[in-house]
């Protein structure tokens, strides 16, 4: 074994060019390869983080009827009531909804002390902290007694809360106040974080339902009903479970049973199904983008054994003519082969490692300001060890199996033809 | 008899078919330091390589020390080489990044031999051709004369039944020629060394003690030289 690799050893040093070219064309496609995966992942995995976390909500909104019906014309408003919630939270649906909080909105100026924001001020139920999945940093959220007894309580989000107090002053120093909104003073009993990405335009404030529909004379109207669901898996699920609600509110609102203008639901399921397919896409375009980065690999190895082979005919029939058996050349071929490739394979998995590390540092995790959205274009852009391990192997079989062909051929050779050769 | 050949055919067919060698008949027993002499395209090349293993022939018989060479595999074949056979080339054939005493292994290490082993043999052998202190030297750093004496070492350091030498003064001058061939001829004298000489010079072939003219593919006349008289320029000089 020592004599092979010595033999191996003083070839290679013999070549100096022909050894860095086939090790460059192997580091660069290893290298590529594992940047290339890198920065996709990244991507991915931004995409991923952007788009939230998966949550299994949904939101009603009341819309217009579309068609007369029953005496009415069409282009008529449906008021979402109480009753609507009931059918929700009845039995009839107790299959798909779990828990269901009615919401009105109403658009107000926030002001404190000389500082002002213009807010969307949410008046909703307890529950819907657990619909939403909504992260206290401080305080508390809005709870039964607040809706029961109409408090002018708010929750405000953590962005918000810093734009109010100025930059470097710690937001939960605003629990306990009281801010103005609108015409009314409110207290201040908890901050929520605020979740950039989901951008989102104007800050919301959460409040009790009750206290926002008596203060704005909204009548106990339901404009939306935020819903968590489950078992909805698939789209025609979905598309059932919409069908059957939207009948029920239709019969209870005098509008057409088949009018499907009247409700529009949000759902998060399906926009993070429209997400997925994108993974997949950018996934598998990475993976063929990938296979021919390492194919190239592969070509340049097998191209660089044709010319090693084909110049060292001469050698080679000399070796056979002083006993060189065919066994012996084509090992002594495929390993110098292997040898090369492993050892600047795996030189361009750690540079390819290295370079990943690189992007992660510089451009990991930093958010892109888009206006009015923030994005994150890259979380994490690496590739396991496991996969470049792997892909460098790949690179070592394929480039060796490719190379086989001309050493067999140099192997196979007559003595006398190859002693010809120069 | 060492070597036996009975009406040994070849033909190369490149294109055209070329009838090189048209019945050979040919006898050489152990000891003997043999040449063959012909032109150009007579055929004598052809016949060494087949002697040597390193060519196939298409009809007829080749016996080497009782074994009939005939449809061997290419291991069936490397093996004899390396056993039997000691090749010394007019182009040397040195592999040019190993060194002298590397190169006179190379045959030892085909045949397995442990690596301090055949190092010593090597270097023993460059020694007894004088080329000790030019051991580690690479084929680029020597002369001809000294090249072809390494070639010589490869050739003997598995103690072959035959030495085959093509043309094996043909890159020297004629001092080095001399040299080259009175070496041989120690060879052959003190150790008994059977050695066939493939050449077309008159001189080379008077330093030995047979000559075989070849002429168009047959065997032309076989001559002995125990005088060393055939040359028309003196026993001493090879005129070049």
């Amino acid at each position: 074994m020592r004599d092979l690799f010595q033999e191996i050893f003083s070839s290679l040093q013999q070549n100096k060019l022909r050894t860095a070219l086939t090790g460059f064309a192997v580091a660069w496609g290893i290298f590529m390869l594992i940047a290339l995966l890198g920065a996709g992942n990244g991507v991915l995995n931004a995409l991923m983080s952007n788009s939230g976390t998966m949550d299994h909500s949904m939101v009603v909104y009341s819309q217009y009827t579309s068609k007369a019906w029953g005496g009415y014309e069409k282009n008529r408003r449906i008021r979402l009531d109480r009753k609507d919630v009931e059918y929700l939270e009845g039995d009839m649906f107790a299959e798909n909804v779990d828990q269901v909080c009615p919401v009105v909105r109403q658009t107000d100026s926030l002001v404190y002390g000389d500082r002002y924001l213009s807010v969307q001020l949410m008046g909703l139920m307890p529950v819907f902290r657990e619909i939403q999945n909504v992260e206290l940093l401080s305080g508390r959220f809005v709870n039964e007694l607040d809706v029961k007894e109409r408090r002018k309580v708010i929750v405000l989000g953590r962005t918000d809360a810093e734009q109010l107090l100025g930059a470097g002053v710690d937001p939960v120093r605003l629990v306990g106040q009281n801010v103005k909104v609108g015409p009314f003073s409110w207290q201040v009993v908890g901050i929520y974080k605020s979740d950039e990405s989901m951008g989102g335009g104007m800050p919301q404030l959460y409040a009790p339902y009750s206290t926002v529909s008596l203060i704005y004379g909204k009548d106990n109207e339901i404009p939306q009903i935020y819903f968590s669901f489950k078992g909805l898996e698939t789209e025609q699920e979905s598309d059932r479970f919409e069908a059957s609600y939207r009948g029920v509110v239709n019969g209870h609102h005098g509008a057409a049973p088949d009018d499907e203008n009247t409700l529009y639901f949000w759902n998060r399921l399906s926009s993070s199904q429209q997400m997925d397919k994108a993974i997949r896409i950018i996934r598998t375009a990475l993976w063929i983008l990938g296979i021919f980065t390492l194919l190239s690999g592969i070509v340049g190895v097998s191209n660089i054994m044709l010319i090693t082979v084909k110049e060292r005919t001469h050698e080679f029939g000399i070796r056979k003519a002083i006993g060189a058996s065919p066994a012996s050349l084509l090992k002594l071929i495929i390993t110098e082969s292997v040898l090369i490739t492993a050892f600047f394979g795996y030189v361009g998995m750690v540079l390819g490692l290295l370079a990943n590390h690189i992007m992660d540092k510089t451009m990991g995790d930093v958010p892109i300001d888009a206006g009015i959205i923030q994005i994150t274009m890259f979380v994490n852009p690496t590739v396991g060890v496991d996969v470049a391990v792997k892909a460098t192997l790949l690179l070592i079989v394929a480039g060796t199996l490719a190379g086989l062909i001309p050493a067999w051929k140099a192997a196979k050779v007559k003595p006398i033809e190859a002693l010809r050769a120069e | 008899m060492l070597i036996e050949l009975k009406g040994v055919n070849k033909t190369y067919d490149n294109g055209q078919p070329l009838h090189v060698l048209k019945g050979i008949d040919l006898s050489i027993d152990k000891g003997e330091f043999v040449s063959i002499m012909g032109a150009s395209g007579s055929g004598k090349s052809t016949l060494l390589n087949i002697l040597g293993i390193l060519d196939n022939y298409d009809t007829g018989e080749y016996w080497l020390d009782g074994k009939l060479i005939r449809d061997l595999t290419e291991t069936q074949a490397a093996d004899y080489r390396n056993r039997m056979i000691g090749f010394i080339f007019q182009s040397y054939n040195l592999i040019g990044f190993k060194t002298a005493v590397e190169n006179v292994e190379l045959p030892l290490f085909y045949q397995g031999v442990s690596r301090r082993k055949r190092h010593q043999m090597a270097l023993e052998y460059l020694d007894r051709l004088g080329l000790k202190d030019w051991a580690s030297h690479y084929p680029n750093e020597m002369s001809g004369g000294q090249k072809q004496r390494v070639a010589i070492a490869r050739a003997l350091i598995t103690r072959p039944r035959i030495v085959l030498a093509d043309e094996p003064t043909g890159a020297l001058d004629s001092k080095t020629s001399v040299e080259i061939m009175e070496l041989l001829q120690q060879l052959n004298r003190e150790e008994g060394m059977t050695i066939i000489v493939v050449t077309h010079e008159s001189g080379v072939a008077n330093a030995t003690n047979k000559i075989i003219h070849i002429k168009d593919g047959i065997i032309g006349a076989i001559e002995e030289n125990r005088q060393h008289a055939a040359s028309p320029f003196g026993t001493t000089t090879i005129m070049k």
